[in-house]
């Protein structure tokens, strides 16, 4: 998708959480009104619509057909009672009525059975409205869970960029940290050093022999005084 | 040790002059090493967070509004955190971070205004 168009001519990145919020958001509403079809049934449906337009014209055309051979017919039946002498008789007149009738149920019979087949064809062109209808609902019921898969997938891409962004910025930081730690554990070795310092001398003298003369006094006594005397 | 009818005998140990001497001289060095006070560290302390954080950050809060966790609007992640300091780190590099140093001020100040006997005997210790 294209950014969009701000102030300036500058355009907008396109934000993957808010294409994926709106992906959620109309994958929800494209399930709920999936939920909510209701699909239309025959009974319901108007079916003037589907209606062959030149019906009545094919009727007209039949009857006419119909006429015309009946038409036919007729003068055929006059030329018989003519030549047979019995123009206008009864036998004639039995004839015609004969003929009428056999029209008018040919006639009567072609007109319904052409109407019936118009009206069939209108509920079977209806029906298929109905199941293109249905397949549309599918369809778009398909394309919501899609989108809901594609916003999803696009979360998680977003997901993923964000932590890694996270990670690389911590590793960054911590080389920071650990530049100031060095700073500081340097600074404090400074202001230790006189203190170090004085374990230096100890240490020293500790790792040196040190020869220790002592000194013995003696104060004479009594006793040793008698003794030597008696060794004189 | 007067001298009785067996008289009496006395042991002294003899340290060399030239192990005596560098003992004296090492105490009167740590008198003087006594004599210096606390001398904290007023650099950098804490690492301030970087751009890719800061990005992440960002990215984490137009996710909240995205999905009506955060009010919508124009909102910075870094919002209520304190401005770091550039540090020189030398070679015309800056470093952003952050130092105790202004905090621990404060709390050598407030001792003295809630201790000051206490932070007299202190300083006194350091006096001369």
């Amino acid at each position: 998708m294209a950014g969009s168009a701000q102030a300036g001519g500058q355009v907008a990145q396109p934000n993957i959480n808010v294409l994926a919020s709106q992906g959620v958001q109309g994958a929800g509403l494209g399930t709920v009104a999936g939920m909510q079809y209701q699909p239309q049934t025959l009974a319901q449906t108007n079916l003037a619509p589907y209606q062959d337009p030149y019906t009545q014209q094919v009727i007209e055309a039949q009857q006419a057909d119909v006429l015309r051979g009946a038409q036919m017919g007729l003068q055929n039946l006059a030329g018989q009672a003519q030549q047979a002498k019995a123009f206008g008789g009864s036998r004639h007149g039995v004839a015609m009525s004969e003929l009428g009738r056999g029209v008018a149920e040919t006639l009567g019979q072609q007109s319904a059975q052409l109407r019936s087949q118009a009206f069939q064809r209108a509920q079977e062109m209806a029906q298929q409205d109905i199941a293109n209808q249905m397949q549309g609902a599918q369809m778009r019921l398909g394309a919501s869970a899609q989108l809901a898969d594609i916003a999803n997938l696009g979360f998680g891409m977003g997901q993923t960029v964000r932590e890694n962004l996270m990670q690389q910025g911590a590793q960054q930081r911590a080389l920071q940290q650990q530049l100031m730690d060095v700073a500081q554990q340097r600074y404090q070795g400074y202001t230790q050093a006189p203190v170090t310092s004085l374990g230096y001398v100890s240490s020293a003298l500790g790792a040196s022999p040190i020869p220790q003369s002592q000194t013995t006094t003696k104060q004479a006594g009594l006793f040793d005084y008698l003794t030597l005397m008696a060794m004189a | 040790m007067s001298g009785g009818k067996g008289g009496s005998q006395t042991q002294q140990t003899q340290i060399p002059d030239w192990a005596k001497e560098p003992t004296i001289r090492n105490i009167a060095r740590a008198e003087e090493a006594q004599k210096i006070g606390y001398m904290p560290y007023y650099g950098a302390d804490i690492a301030g967070f970087t751009p890719m954080e800061q990005m992440a950050m960002q990215s984490d809060l137009q996710s909240a509004q995205a999905f009506g966790l955060a009010p919508a609007g124009q909102y910075d992640a870094m919002a209520g955190m304190p401005q770091p300091q550039q540090f020189d780190i030398g070679g015309g590099q800056m470093v952003s971070g952050y130092s105790a140093t202004p905090l621990y001020e404060q709390a050598v100040a407030e001792v003295a205004r809630k201790q000051p006997t206490f932070a007299q005997r202190y300083g006194k210790l350091y006096e001369g």
